[in-house]
């Protein structure tokens, strides 16, 4: 949002709302900030928290399947694996069990000598598919966690540069103005 | 500039302590202290600021509760019969924190209509449930409805809404912007013959009583408001309450029990502190706030030798009739961008079946809305219900859909079953030691033919509105995490049917009173909470009555 905005909408709250609503503001800023910076620090050379390499791989394989990218990021683009890792090191640990056995079973899948990461998308389908039919509770598992390393905001370590939330045209901002959509576009308005 | 508020020790004896600071509770607070009575209030979660909601979270907001009750540490079980053996589940939803439930909740806010207060009389007896009129009627809380509009701070247009019931006043602020899914409401509505309307809104479209007006960041449902547009307790009666210096809010204080003498008068309450210690504060009297839920709960675990079922429960009621009122949702996409993620949750509603056509031999009714209400992790999470893929290709376009997807709920009674309650688990307890509680729930066979009823006119109204495609989310009988918590402590004429009196006085207990969800006699249309301030606001005038009287 622009200084513009910010004068227009001071002027149309009036008087103490206004003052009120400005304190309001730095803190808006302040997160806004602050989750920049969480996007920012990643770095390629990462050193995980809790899981091995190999795990890593294998689960951030699985992620790109359970959203896989085209035109838009997907889930290995948000960075989910990091969110995982994070995750399992420290706000979800519960986690942990579920992602460190569907990564071995993913793997041992794979066949001998072979890691899932490396598999084609088409065979690593094949296995999603076996692996959600037979262990339907790890797969569900690991499969909400992707999701949420997707779309929850970027300070819980996924979701990088907003990628998720670009996958479903979502945009934050912490302020808006009428119109909203294509429907109260004023020349649309009374369209049947 | 902070007020100075009170800090009374516990041995002061204070004229009341008011266990509870939501919907209903911070309305006590405001009114007891306003009238130069002291008073305690006790809430068991934190005390929050505008800018503690920031930043906007759904994956600590939804999945984290971090403003939620916790079932898991507090043991909650679930079963559906009283046959059934209960199991740890998660039946019950609401905020803890000062200002409760209206700090997180959507801000819809329907007064209920003259009929919702007579259902026994229009209905009749109607097997396996125990309908029951109100010992008031809407005439006699029109006023205290009419306070809430303007000192808690509605939005909305009188006169749009053709069933609109009696209002001795029009709405302190106009109606918030119409958002694109309210305009879809109205072409559907137009189309089927019935009338969509401003929905009224516990959000402020104006600046009102120092507060900002609603930004439409569109973290509504869930969430706290950073711009405090949002009209919770929190916001609007507490504060009041502080400034009279005689109101001391101790938060992070959990009731665990309301203590009685040889008498059988309340003489305070037992509580944990934020450190786990046990504190005795002493009172005159003593309100319990804690929710349909907590109420019931707390009154249950306060039996003694003198109230062995539990006080203020001679009539066994405590606890019983718990309604969830029902809550059906279709979903559609559309061609265009609605972009519902923007601005509050509803703006428009439809209650045009507030009262079921008597053909469908259906007792009840209810009404709908067309909103949007899943920031992006939730849509990721559940948007398109059972209708989107787990994962791959197909989830990735069904993702696609969430700037133009819409949602039709319904919103509707639910009856007072006697077995559906309340009550203590024999064997499970809370992190703090206290048994937790245990929901019984299963819905009556009427309620779920009108929810089938309600879910298929969800899909005419998307269809009307020209969705591509839709999808339903199943009717789930007795859902988990259920918003409305209501019944559990009825109020009425006689004490062998109910539990409080028309004064909320418990008819057991000179010097009890309980006030919120727990004390409606029926459920409404669902959506209880502006029925729930409209009480707590008639109910304090006669508390302070009381505590003049008795000196
Ligand atoms: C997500 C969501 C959306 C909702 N949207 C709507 C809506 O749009 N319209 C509507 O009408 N309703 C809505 N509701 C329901 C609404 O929140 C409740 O009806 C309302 O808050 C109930 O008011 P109450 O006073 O009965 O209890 P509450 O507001 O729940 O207040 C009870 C308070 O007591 C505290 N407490 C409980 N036990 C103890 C104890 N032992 N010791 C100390 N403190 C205790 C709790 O922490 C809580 O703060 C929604 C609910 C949810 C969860």
């Amino acid at each position: 949002m622009t200084v513009v905005d910010r004068r227009d909408f001071l002027r149309a709250a009036g008087g103490s709302a206004a003052a009120l609503w400005l304190t309001h503001w730095t803190a808006v800023e302040a997160a806004a900030q602050q989750a920049a910076r969480l996007a920012a620090s990643g770095t390629r050379a990462h050193t995980w928290d809790a899981l091995t390499a190999e795990q890593a791989a294998a689960i951030d394989a699985f992620a790109a399947r359970i959203i896989p990218t085209d035109d838009l990021p997907g889930a290995r683009e948000a960075g989910a694996v990091y969110f995982i890792d994070k995750a399992v090191a420290s706000f979800a640990q519960e986690l942990r069990a579920p992602v460190t056995s569907l990564a071995a079973a993913l793997d041992r899948a794979a066949g001998p000598g072979r890691v899932f990461a490396a598999l084609a998308p088409e065979a690593q389908d094949t296995i999603l598919q076996r692996v959600e039919k037979d262990s339907p509770d790890l797969f569900g598992a690991v499969r909400f966690a992707v999701i949420c390393g997707t779309f929850a905001n970027s300070g819980w370590g996924g979701n990088r540069d907003e990628a998720g939330w670009r996958i479903l045209g979502f945009e934050h901002r912490p302020v808006w103005t009428k119109p909203y959509g294509w429907y109260d576009l004023p020349e649309n308005l009374g369209r049947e | 500039m902070q007020p100075r508020t009170p800090r009374y020790r516990p041995t002061d004896v204070v004229d009341f302590i008011v266990v509870g600071s939501g919907a209903a509770g911070g309305i006590v607070a405001r009114e007891l202290s306003r009238a130069g009575l002291r008073v305690v209030v006790l809430e068991q979660g934190p005390y929050r600021r505008a800018s503690d909601f920031l930043p906007h979270d759904d994956y600590n907001v939804f999945i984290r509760n971090a403003l939620t009750n916790d079932s898991a540490q507090q043991g909650t079980t679930f079963r559906s019969t009283e046959q059934d053996e209960a199991k740890p589940g998660n039946p019950v939803w609401y905020a803890r924190g000062v200002g409760g439930g209206s700090v997180h909740f959507t801000g819809n806010f329907w007064r209920l209509h003259p009929e919702d207060f007579r259902e026994r009389t229009l209905n009749g007896d109607v097997p396996g449930a125990a309908l029951a009129d109100w010992p008031i009627t809407y005439d006699d809380l029109e006023p205290y409805y009419t306070r809430v509009d303007w000192e808690i701070g509605v939005s909305g247009q009188a006169g749009a809404d053709p069933r609109e019931p009696r209002r001795s006043r029009p709405y302190p602020m106009p109606p918030l912007p119409v958002k694109p899914e309210g305009l879809l409401m109205e072409k559907a509505a137009r189309k089927m013959g019935w009338t969509a309307f401003p929905a009224p809104m516990a959000i402020a479209s104006q600046p009102f009583r120092g507060r900002a007006p609603c930004q439409a960041c569109g973290y509504c449902l869930g969430f706290g408001c950073e711009f405090d547009a949002k009209s919770s307790t929190l916001v609007a009666m507490i504060p009041d309450a502080e400034r009279t210096g005689r109101c001391e809010i101790r938060s992070e204080s959990y009731v665990r029990k309301v203590e009685t003498d040889a008498r059988g008068r309340v003489t305070g309450v037992i509580y944990f502190d934020r450190e786990r210690r046990e504190v005795f504060q002493r009172a005159r009297a003593v309100v319990v706030c804690a929710n349909g839920a907590e109420t019931p709960r707390l009154l249950l675990n306060s039996a003694s030798a003198r109230f062995p079922q539990g006080l203020a429960n001679s009539s066994g009621l405590v606890g019983r009739h718990l309604m969830y009122n029902g809550n059906v949702v279709a979903g559609g996409v559309f061609e265009h961008e609605t972009n519902g993620y923007k601005g509050p949750v509803v703006t428009r509603v439809v209650q045009d079946p507030y009262v079921l056509d008597p053909k469908l031999g259906l007792v009840g009714g209810g009404g709908f809305d067309f909103r949007f209400d899943s920031p992006p992790l939730l849509y990721a999470i559940r948007g398109q219900g059972t209708a989107m893929p787990q994962w791959g290709a197909g989830f990735k376009r069904a993702l696609r859909d969430f700037p133009k997807t819409v949602y039709a709920y319904g919103h509707t009674t639910s009856l007072p079953v006697p077995t559906n309650s309340v009550s203590l688990d024999p064997t499970h307890k809370d992190a703090w030691g206290v048994p937790s509680m245990r929901i019984t729930y299963r819905e009556h066979p009427n309620d779920m033919k009108v929810y089938r009823w309600f879910l298929d006119r969800c899909g005419d109204l998307l269809d009307a509105a020209g969705a591509l495609r839709r999808w339903e989310d199943p009717i789930n009988d007795a859902p988990q995490g259920s918003p409305h918590l209501l019944g559990t402590c009825r109020m009425g004429n006689d004490p062998a049917t109910s539990v409080v009196n028309a004064g909320h006085r418990a008819h057991d207990v000179p010097n009890l009173f309980i006030v919120d969800g727990s004390s409606m006699v029926t459920g409404g249309r669902g959506q209880p909470t502006m029925t729930i301030m409209a009480l707590a606001f008639r109910a304090s005038e006669g508390m302070v009555r009381w505590a003049k009287r008795a000196g």
